[in-house]
């Protein structure tokens, strides 16, 4: 990557120049962005995540490369817009030593994660922990496949690898001016072997980590193309609302459904012990169901619980033996004053697909479905799938569309092809997941 | 039955006059682009034009607005798939993070720019949609961004 010049001073964020290049045959936008001295990576695509099947160029489960030299690079995390769908890449093709506009990311399958034993390692996105806890394995992952597709130009001349060099995407063997393009060796380069995995790079030695680059997820967020999780949509898809008891630890007491007589639409109404659901075939008339219930609940131990209680219980566990990290600024004082409220703008969501034929649609890569936000959690849904099997459900594809979280809003989720009292669960089970995370059972996370 | 015009197509639907645009755009045509916030006309997720007028679509019944021009963050390019000048300062300026508010901020922006062609801040301002990555620093430089563009 030679060709890659030291951003100066001048060419910061505000001064990039970006050129549009034409319109793709599918009718999107295909951008191009003017970078100095750095053509961009393709935008990333509406696609929730990649074909599960591995193709014979596949170098290893990250990156797969083309013979026209289009590199493609599985994204780990959910893209939230912390820009794990742009540094996750980069830390690839820091040490594949490529260049940066063959680059087409994509976000890998959580089904292949699970069938492969974690390949992919945590996928959850939480935490801040997209870069934070894997840029050593994607840098590992890059640094491997620039090792293999080396050893398997070296093979082909039959000289010693150590003689041969990866440059901007080309093996060179400089004593013999012989040069091969990655394309050209990939598909030897996936059965190479090595025998000891190759060092990773040290700061000093990045390229391209640091540079300000554009983000591959912005062209898809500026028309609509972006698929969040609510976007789920797939034939015979029915909508569930649901109510919970306001008072975690209540109960449903009784539900008066005479308000639903007239209403178009309504499939269902499902009691459950602290929840009531509306199942209906449109969002919009499954959140009026809901509303047109009168609920009585029980609140339970729970009813007399009030904000000052909460707070005092906080302030409480700041007044217990603490060690001293570090201490600057006014802490206190600022405690005092602050009213931080963190809650996304999108509802609490899920998508769930089940039956006989859900494992099926998992395989051809749920085409139809949430994509930037495809799965939050991906451990999770071993979760729900031991749920959904105890129901007699063969298997179940679920995902955690809830890339935005917010408590105030009415949760809600989408369900193709099953029972509605299944429906409600979820629906229920989702909602106290994100308000009471210690209610769920805690979910091995695989390491 | 309510007949919509979208982004220049006609779609008849048999759906209740009182459903909210949003989910007739949702739900019934499968225009996913406009999103659901909260459902309330205050966050703005759901903003979309109305004969030219940005309105809240989560709060606006379909039966007010049959016939009219609906335009939806899909349409906002024009048909040979050249971006509004709003779109291309939102990818000049890398404006979105989550995304999810940005149909409707884009919506927002260039409805703000047809009525007032170069905004000052106050103006911007006046745009109340919410943004919770807080991206409205670059969201504000977009605009002037676009404004400039037009001129």
């Amino acid at each position: 990557m030679g060709h890659i010049e030291p951003v100066t001073g001048q060419d910061t964020l505000s001064r990039r120049k970006f050129i549009i290049t034409g319109v793709s045959a599918a009718g999107g936008f295909a951008l191009g962005f003017a970078f100095p001295g750095l053509a961009s990576a393709r935008p990333l695509s509406a696609a929730p995540w990649s074909n599960d099947a591995v193709a014979s160029n596949e170098i290893n489960a990250w990156i797969v490369i083309d013979p026209d030299e289009t590199i493609t690079i599985r994204i780990p995390h959910a893209e939230m817009g912390q820009g794990a769908g742009t540094s996750n890449p980069m830390l690839v093709a820091e040490e594949l030593e490529c260049d940066w506009a063959k680059i087409k990311g994509e976000f890998a399958s959580p089904n292949r994660n699970v069938r492969e034993n974690n390949v992919y390692k945590d996928q959850n996105t939480v935490g801040s922990r997209g870069v934070a806890t894997s840029w050593q394995y994607l840098q590992q992952a890059g640094a491997s496949a620039r090792a293999r597709l080396v050893q398997a130009a070296a093979n082909r001349w039959n000289v010693a690898a150590s003689e041969c060099v990866a440059e901007n995407g080309a093996v060179l063997h400089k004593a013999s001016n012989r040069r091969f393009t990655y394309g050209q060796i990939a598909a030897d380069a996936s059965k190479i072997k090595l025998d000891k995995e190759p060092e990773i790079k040290s700061p000093d030695q990045f390229k391209l980590i640091g540079k300000p680059l554009p983000r591959l997820d912005t062209p898809v967020k500026v028309n609509g193309e972006a698929k969040f999780g609510i976007d789920t949509k797939v034939p015979d898809t029915v909508y569930a609302a649901i109510m919970s008891c306001p008072v975690v630890g209540g109960t449903l007491a009784s539900v008066d459904e005479s308000g639903l007589a007239g209403k178009r639409g309504i499939i269902k109404v499902v009691k459950l012990k602290d929840a009531v659901a509306v199942v209906a075939d449109n969002t919009w008339r499954a959140m009026e169901g809901v509303n047109a219930l009168k609920i009585n609940w029980n609140y339970g131990p729970g009813a007399n619980t009030d904000s000052a209680q909460m707070k005092q219980f906080y302030r409480d566990g700041l007044s217990e033996p603490m060690v001293e990290a570090r201490k600057d600024g006014d802490a206190a004082g600022v405690l005092a004053i602050s009213r931080y409220l963190h809650h996304g703008i999108g509802p609490g969501n899920r998508f769930h697909r089940l039956g006989a034929d859900a494992s099926a649609y998992d395989e051809q890569g749920h085409g139809e479905c949430g994509s930037l936000h495809h799965c939050r959690l991906p451990s999770l849904v071993d979760h729900f799938a031991a749920f959904a099997s105890a129901s007699s459900f063969s298997s179940v594809s679920s995902r955690f569309c809830s890339a935005f979280i917010s408590l105030s809003a009415l949760p809600y989720l989408a369900v193709s092809g099953c029972d509605a009292m299944y429906a409600a669960s979820c629906a229920s089970r989702c909602l106290r997941a994100w308000t009471m995370p210690k209610v769920l059972k805690p979910v091995s996370v695989p390491v | 039955m309510v007949t919509l015009k979208v982004n220049g197509k006609t779609h008849a639907l048999d759906i209740e006059g009182e459903m909210p645009l949003l989910w007739a755009l949702r739900d019934e045509i499968g225009l996913t682009g406009t999103k659901f916030g909260c459902g309330i006309a205050q966050c703005g997720a759901c903003t979309v034009h109305v004969d030219g007028v940005a309105m809240r679509s989560c709060s606006v019944p379909v039966a007010s607005v049959a016939g009219k021009n609906i335009t939806t963050i899909e349409g906002l390019a024009s048909a040979d798939g050249k971006l509004h000048p709003v779109q291309a300062a939102w990818v000049a300026e890398d404006v979105p993070q989550c995304g999810y508010c940005q149909s409707g901020q884009i919506m927002a922006a260039a409805a703000l720019l047809k009525e007032k062609p170069n905004p000052t801040d106050a103006d911007i301002n006046g745009i109340t949609n919410i943004c919770r990555c807080g991206t409205y620093i670059r969201i504000r430089r977009a605009i002037h961004r676009a404004a400039a563009t037009k001129a």
